[in-house]
């Protein structure tokens, strides 16, 4: 069915606040980080820092049910670009010392993608929202980690994600009387 | 506060306020938008002790890198992205209809019965994904266009 022009209006204003929303989110918890980062060695407390954090965090969990998708699109040129310098074995800026970690990137790409894609077919709730959050968070604070590639912060953040999967699934309805494939026998 | 965060090849700017231009005395425009091309995107607004391999790979900005960066990387992006949409659309198909005299598929006419066909499958699975992959990949596009936009603007201010 053919949108009308209100509701086109409506949706690129939806999108546009959605991307713009997680664009500035980003831009806080960079200037967020800095602060608290730059005040690590005084014994002052960085107030402002952490309150951009906060209100990053806020805007994030509004706007989750929009921002999801430019996450996939950042996941699935990711996974691909992974792909390509794993085949090339030519890594001239990102300081690899191995294909391997392009290519656990690229696997850490793909399968955030596919936890992604069930929110294309139905909203995320709101404990999705919240995941979502925590998985952008643990994927921009990076710990020390296993390789220069990924960190273990990265790993949680996916495992949050594939934890509301599990969840998502448990709590939907079983008719007895459907198959596996949800189809009445 | 700066709007961007300059890494290696870019010469620090002055920490006097707020700053919109980025190019520096007596760099070019194009030698400012290489320059810059990693930090006009999420992984340019992080800290640099937070930023490792996988967020450098995952949330660079491929545009401004195929224009004016490393365009070896960048372009692995788009050739794959461009060539996946290509094979996706040539291989998935339409979604079978019958049930009248113009369904799909030959067999499933049915005599005296006119009009157009009911779908019996809205979407198949394989469009559906398709059209999530074009989706994202379109919203991470016009983000990517959008900061190389807000980069050219930068580069054509000096500080």
């Amino acid at each position: 069915m053919e949108k009308t022009t209100k509701q086109q209006i409506r949706s690129g204003l939806r999108l546009g606040a959605g991307a713009g929303g997680f664009l500035i989110a980003a831009i806080l918890i960079g200037n967020g980080g800095d602060r608290i980062i730059a005040s690590a060695g005084s014994h002052q407390i960085p107030w402002l820092g952490w309150a951009e954090l906060v209100i990053a965090a806020a805007i994030l969990l509004l706007t989750a049910q929009v921002w999801f998708l430019l996450l996939g699109g950042y996941m699935l040129f990711g996974a691909i670009k992974g792909l390509f310098l794993f085949a090339t074995g030519s890594f001239p800026s990102h300081g690899f010392s191995t294909r391997l970690e392009p290519l656990g990137i690229a696997v850490y790409g793909v399968a955030t993608l596919a936890l992604l894609y069930r929110f294309s077919q139905t909203p995320p709730t709101l404990l999705d929202r919240v995941a979502l959050t925590v998985f952008l968070f643990c994927f921009v604070i990076p710990w020390i980690g296993p390789s220069s590639a990924l960190s273990w912060s990265q790993m949680i953040g996916l495992a949050v994600l594939l934890a509301s999967w599990g969840i998502s699934r448990w709590r939907a309805p079983h008719d007895p009387e459907c198959n596996a494939h949800g189809v009445k026998a | 506060m700066n709007l961007t965060r300059c890494s290696t090849a870019c010469v620090n700017a002055a920490n006097n306020g707020f700053t919109l231009g980025v190019r520096a005395p007596g760099q070019t425009w194009t030698q400012c938008m290489s320059s810059t091309s990693g930090t006009y995107s999420i992984n340019g607004v992080l800290p640099s002790s937070w930023q490792n391999g996988a967020t450098r790979v995952l949330a660079g900005n491929d545009v401004s890198q195929i224009l004016f960066g490393d365009s070896s990387e960048g372009s692995a992006g788009l050739v794959g992205w461009e060539g996946g949409s290509r094979s996706v659309e040539a291989g998935v198909g339409e979604a079978m209809t019958a049930g009248r005299r113009t369904a799909s598929i030959f067999d499933l006419n049915l005599a005296g019965r006119t009009g157009p066909a009911p779908m019996i499958l809205g979407k198949t699975g394989a469009e559906k994904l398709a059209g999530f992959l074009t989706g994202v990949a379109e919203i991470k596009m016009a983000i990517d266009v959008g900061l190389t936009g807000a980069q050219a603007i930068g580069c054509a201010i000096h500080r």
